[in-house]
């Protein structure tokens, strides 16, 4: 059930049951009133004509019983009012203008003569009427007679019986009234939900980006707010897994690409070889580059076997940093030397957590690269302190549009020269790689013409 | 007068392959490795019969060559490690005669290239080995000066083995190229006509084991 129809049906219900306890209360009130009302005034009126009836003094103390019937009879005529009475003479009625008789009708008990008589008032049903009926005794001329007000009040029920239709009603249309108001209420106040609920769906259906409106400071408001928080960590993270997925499907196309090379010339040596007459040079030439091309494959397999083995865990032990810098020197320092450049090595006492052969690697492939870009003459300088490891040049450096891509797989600022070189374009990825491995970071700062600086940091 | 080619690959070895085969076959070529330098050289030597070039080049990239090559009416034929399609399309629609994916075959190429020559009318008339000329327009066959008669079987295999020259050829090969792809016959067909030609018309050719036959000088 939507929320709306439940806020609805709920006022409904609450509306009209305050309205019905009301109306019953005003109810019960007015009838109470009325009832006493019309009982006060017939007991009055009882009494009164009892009273009147009474005050006609008789000259003869002793008649007749005829005669005394007659002239009481004529005493009750003789007032005003006498319509609504009935007169009994404890033997019969000697006047009753209605068409039963109130004594027996209420059955009443009141037998003797007692003074204390105190004249109550009943109601009672009769032929479809409603009669109001009050029985009073009154003493004349030395006979007692019973004094009945049989009044109708069935005009006064008719009317409360309609202040009751007329309450029901007015109940049930107040209370329609109050559910169309409420309705119209619900609605504007839901209406932020329902747009929150539309602009998440929305979200919900992948478009990640939208953002819901956020409109004043209530709980909605917040809602929204609390929401929008999540469509951002979502962004991010679907964000992270698309850029990783595209990543991952571009190294897949330049790896594909950078065997192609290899292979084709492989292929196309051996067939020279296998279909064409060439010299005996040729041939040497042809099997040579053969050799070559299964090298650089074999290379690059090694390469590409240490990038799947990092996605893992890898085992680190302490070591000290000075032994890391010591290892790499002994493998780059004849080459450097070889080429007429210097190497400045420096380090402390630090120690490190690291793949001992892993992280010499990274470094001996910085140097190398530092190396290649060096001149005769130039200084390469690798310390080490702390929880870094530097690696410096001055050699011919690399331009800031190249920066930013020179660590990913297979990108090579000058790629003909590299390749003549040897390079596979992995050497910087894969150092990447095992940096991140170490989890530490990296980073290169590079002037054209003034030198290169790779700077490895590692948490301790 | 051969056919010249112009080979634009940056790979060093896949380059100096490509100019062995085409010199063994009788084209005369020549080999760059940069995009830009292309440019340059071609704006004093341009009578290129076809181009073969890489897509990715430094310098300038092969599809960006296109426009040199329409200028001087180069024929071209891409040679890349692109497979994707969008780059094949690309490359077809903006003029190349061909579009060869690496690897390919040495073979494959070099009868691409004979193909992309006849059909853009630039193929050599006359074909020469030894004393043996031959008219390709006029289907004619001399030694010397006297006219020899050929069955057109004959003539085609001729003709296939001397543009191929110093090439193995495999027996499926000769079949399909000379007695079409409809032909289902038996590569003995192919082993019987070779040696009429070469014994007919004294002609050098090798049976490479395993291989084929090739025409030697």
């Amino acid at each position: 059930m939507k929320i709306r129809t439940r806020i609805v049906l709920f006022s409904i219900a609450v509306t009209t049951a305050a309205l019905a306890v009301t109306a019953t209360l005003l109810i019960l009130f007015v009838q109470k009133t009325t009832v006493d009302a019309i009982r006060t005034t017939a007991i009055a009126d009882t009494k009164n004509f009892a009273v009147f009836f009474m005050r006609t003094k008789a000259e003869e103390r002793e008649t007749s019983k005829l005669l005394g019937r007659t002239y009481g009879l004529y005493r009750f005529r003789m007032l005003a009012m006498h319509e609504e009475f009935t007169l009994h003479n404890g033997e019969e009625y000697l006047y009753n203008a209605f068409g039963f008789a109130p004594e027996s009708v209420l059955k009443t008990e009141e037998n003797g003569m007692e003074t204390e008589y105190e004249p109550k008032c009943h109601f009672l049903e009769y032929g479809g009427a409603r009669y109001a009926i009050v029985i009073d005794r009154a003493r004349l001329d030395g006979h007692s007679y019973t004094l009945s007000l049989v009044r109708d009040v069935t005009e006064t029920f008719a009317r409360m019986r309609r202040i009751q239709w007329y309450c029901a009603g007015l109940t049930a249309a107040v209370a329609l009234l109050a559910a169309a108001v409420v309705w119209i209420v619900a609605r504007n106040m839901l209406r932020p939900i329902e747009s929150l609920r539309r602009s998440a769906a929305d979200i919900a259906s992948g478009n990640y980006r939208n953002r819901i409106a956020v409109r004043g400071r209530d709980e909605l408001a917040a809602l929204a707010n609390d929401f929008n928080t999540m469509a951002d960590a979502v962004e991010q993270h679907t964000e992270a897994l698309r850029e990783r997925n595209e990543r991952q499907q571009m190294f897949i196309n330049d790896l594909s690409h950078e065997l192609k090379t290899p292979v084709t010339s492989i292929l196309l040596n051996s067939e020279t070889l296998l279909k064409r007459r060439v010299s005996e040079e040729e041939q040497m030439n042809a099997l040579a580059r053969i050799y070559d091309q299964g090298t650089w494959l074999e290379r690059l397999s090694q390469k590409l076997m240490t990038l799947v083995m990092l996605q893992g865990e890898i085992d680190r032990m302490p070591y000290a940093v000075s032994d890391l810098i010591e290892a790499v020197e002994a493998t780059v320092r004849a080459g450097i030397e070889e080429q007429g450049m210097r190497l400045l090595t420096e380090s402390d006492d630090s120690v490190l957590e690291m793949d001992f052969d892993l992280l010499r690697s990274a470094v001996v492939n910085l140097v190398e690269n530092a190396r290649k870009a060096s001149e005769p003459g130039q200084t390469i300088r690798l310390f080490a302190k702390k929880q870094t490891i530097v690696v410096r040049d001055e050699g011919k450096g690399i331009p800031a549009s190249e920066l930013d891509r020179i660590m990913e797989p297979f990108y090579m600022v000058d790629r003909s020269r590299s390749r003549k070189k040897g390079g596979s374009g992995l050497g910087l990825a894969l150092v990447r790689e095992i940096v991140e491995a170490h989890r530490g970071r990296m980073w290169i700062e590079s002037t054209v013409g003034a030198g290169t600086t790779v700077t490895l940091y590692f948490e301790k | 007068m051969k056919n010249r080619i112009l080979i634009v690959e940056d790979d060093r070895d896949i380059r100096e392959s490509l100019a062995l085969n085409l010199d063994l076959s009788g084209y005369a070529y020549v080999a760059l490795e940069d995009g830009a330098e292309v440019v340059r050289y071609l704006e004093n030597d341009h009578r290129f019969d076809l181009a073969l070039l890489d897509v990715m080049l430094p310098g300038l990239d092969g599809f960006s060559l296109m426009e040199e090559m329409k200028r001087y009416e180069i024929a071209v034929i891409y040679l890349t490690a692109k497979t994707d399609v969008k780059s094949r399309v690309y490359g077809l629609r903006e003029g190349a005669e061909d579009y060869i994916v690496k690897p390919f075959e040495m073979l494959e190429l070099l009868v691409r290239i004979e193909k992309i020559l006849e059909r853009t009318g630039r193929s050599r008339k006359t074909l020469e080995y030894r004393d043996l000329t031959v008219d390709t327009v006029m289907h004619a066959v001399w030694r010397g000066g006297e006219i020899l008669h050929l069955q057109p079987l004959e003539y085609e295999l001729l003709v296939k083995f001397i543009r191929f020259k110093n090439c193995t050829l495999s027996r499926e090969r000769l079949l399909s190229e000379v007695w079409g792809y409809s032909y289902f016959g038996s590569t003995r067909t192919v082993d019987t006509h070779v040696s009429r030609i070469r014994r007919d018309l004294n002609l050098n050719i090798v049976t490479v084991p395993k291989c084929g036959y090739r025409l030697e000088d």
